[in-house]
């Protein structure tokens, strides 16, 4: 009987360790898909495969390419990406906040438009990158 | 540009390598491999923390001074101490299992520094503060600008050695991650082959490599697998230390704890874990606060610069806080019963989920049944189990009652963090029951 026990065990910790093994496969078969398929993606096609949901990456790829290195831009304060806004868009400066932020804060150079946000009148060009999305540049 | 990446990660490797000479009667060759890195790293990045404090800018020249100022003393101590620099290399001979595993394994650390390579930073986390605090610090040569990320309180290890990574042209920021993964491996396998043999520990090592969550870490810019690194080898050793009472193991732990807290800010709790561990079984004795009292001193050595820094900077650690916000809530008779049972319902939930977990829990709970027979043998291993158990649920728990955040966002948030912390012991726990059976063999044979 213990016998039994024992070689029913010991089939059962195998099959547990195969299958367990097994799961990794859709892992590394995913990682091992890009290089070996597509090893010459540009970084901005590998940013997609991963943010391609979002309109957010390509937005903050139109700022960068229309404000410059220095320049200090004014968001809303409850924009949804704002903890990784920074890492795209530095070194530009970014403020979070609200009409009376853009009047005390002479330096802002432009306020971007994201989902109702300005929602007070800016005097600036207005440059669109989707019918949601955009930048006002300020007249100075 | 890959061989200056190659160069820096090869000279933390060295100096980890070198440092670790003070351990060379103890330690073994693989396992000294398995920790240079993470020691050299920690140690090194602890360095340039603190020279940048004292107006030291973080450049690429200021990290080569730095470097020779930690090597040359080392080189030089355990030279005098008559510690070789070098193993004497031997190729064992290998069964067919042991090869086929071997190169299982391998092929699992080749696919993470793949996915490391060639994706760049993608994930939220790592956006947000590991390589965004990098970046600005390579772009200023200072450590305050870290603080314009998210999360300013959490240590700056992973991302001071991704900072240099920038510096030297920012190609392959992620790369350190998979050089922990494979740090992890063989320090897990160079500690189970002691106790189960090599074909076991190869095996065992491929179970938790192949663990999917462990292997979506192993390629992301996380701290999670670096902590993971820290903590379990600071566990680990902690045990070889209540085994036979060697004050390396239990210096080399306390060091591991002591980097573990310069990597997350977590650390608090573990250290916790550990010293209530080791005072229990150590049963009180005029010693064991002795060894208390060493243990912590290592742990403050490595803590103190980050958490001076954090208190002048006026950094508050919102983990610490929780914590103990949880305590005082429960001092006062406020436990809140749903909200334990919903955690508790939640880990249960989130441990059936085979897409993150693979079979790890189920295996687990095999282990721990095969292995209950024997539990005396195992007791400190299994009450380290059982406290990084209750740390992980009553950190939801401190967390939910403290915070205005709801149980559910929190257990969105950090569901991983039992993975990289509790499965290895658990794994090695689970393991064990093979050491038992065979010294029961053994006596059963003698007598």
């Amino acid at each position: 009987m213990s016998r039994f026990i024992h070689s029913a065990a010991v089939v059962g910790i195998t099959l547990l360790f195969l299958v367990h093994v097994t799961m990794a496969v859709p892992v590394v078969q995913s990682t091992w898909e890009g290089p070996l398929l597509e090893p010459n993606r540009t970084y901005e096609q590998k940013m997609r495969l991963v943010w391609g949901w979002s309109p957010h990456f390509d937005f903050m790829q139109f700022v960068q390419a229309n404000t410059p290195d220095h320049s200090v831009l004014l968001f809303d304060p409850n924009y949804r990406y704002a903890t990784i806004t920074l890492y795209f868009l530095y070194p530009r400066k970014i403020v979070y906040g609200n009409e009376e932020t853009l009047r005390k804060r002479p330096e802002i150079d432009y306020v971007v438009i994201s989902e109702g946000f300005p929602s007070f009148s800016v005097s600036g060009e207005r440059i669109m990158f989707d019918d949601k999305h955009g930048l006002y540049r300020i007249y100075k | 540009m890959t061989l200056a990446v190659i160069t820096y990660l090869l000279a933390l490797f060295v100096l980890g390598w070198v440092i670790l000479g003070f351990f060379r009667q103890t330690l073994g060759g693989v396992e000294r491999a398995g920790l240079a890195y993470p020691i050299g790293a920690g140690i090194f990045t602890l360095a340039v923390f603190v020279a940048a404090n004292t107006g030291m800018p973080i450049t690429l020249v200021s990290a080569g001074v730095i470097f020779a100022a930690l090597l040359l003393p080392c080189l030089w101590f355990v030279r005098q101490n008559h510690s070789s620099l070098f193993i004497t290399l031997e190729c064992p001979q290998l069964e067919l299992e042991q090869i086929i595993l071997i190169g299982l394994v391998g092929i699992l650390v080749l696919t993470a520094f793949v996915g490391a390579i060639y994706m760049p930073p993608v994930m939220w986390d790592a956006l947000s503060f590991w390589v965004l605090k990098a970046k600005l610090m390579a772009a200023t040569g200072e450590i305050a600008p870290q603080a314009q990320a998210s999360w300013p309180f959490y240590p700056l290890n992973l991302s001071l050695q991704i900072t240099f990574l920038f510096l030297l042209g920012g190609d392959f920021l992620q790369i350190v991650i998979p050089v922990y993964f494979l740090s992890f491996l063989l320090l897990f396998y160079a500690n189970l082959r002691q106790w189960i043999g090599t074909t076991l520990a190869l095996a065992c090592t491929l179970f938790l490599g192949a663990t999917p969550i462990i292997q979506e870490y192993a390629k992301h810019a996380y701290a999670n697998l670096p902590f993971a690194v820290y903590y379990v080898g600071s566990a680990i050793y902690l045990l070889r230390f209540l085994k036979d009472k060697k004050t390396s193991w239990l210096v080399l732990s306390g060091i591991l704890i002591g980097l573990a807290s310069w990597t997350r800010a977590e650390s608090l709790l573990y250290l916790v874990i550990n010293l209530l561990t080791l005072l229990l079984f150590t049963h009180f004795t005029r010693t064991s606060f002795k060894h208390a009292f060493a243990y912590l001193g290592i742990y403050a050595i490595f803590g103190f610069p980050w958490n001076l820094y954090s208190k002048l900077s006026g950094y508050d650690n919102e983990l610490s806080k929780a914590a103990l916000g949880g305590l005082v809530s429960l001092v006062s008779g406020n436990l809140n019963l749903s909200l334990l049972e919903h955690i508790l319902r939640y880990a249960l939930a989130s441990a059936q989920a085979t897409t993150t977990w693979g079979l790890l829990w189920p295996g687990l709970l095999v282990a721990l049944l095969l292995s209950i027979k024997y539990w005396r043998e195992h007791a400190a291993l299994l009450c380290l189990l059982v406290l990084n158990f209750v740390s992980l649920i009553y950190t939801y728990y401190s967390a939910s009652v403290t915070s205005h955040n709801s149980v559910d966002w929190w257990l969105g948030t950090g569901r991983t963090n039992g993975t990289t912390l509790g499965t290895p012991v658990g794994v090695l726990y689970g393991i064990s029951y093979r050491d038992n059976l065979s010294a029961k063999r053994n006596y059963r044979s003698i007598s």
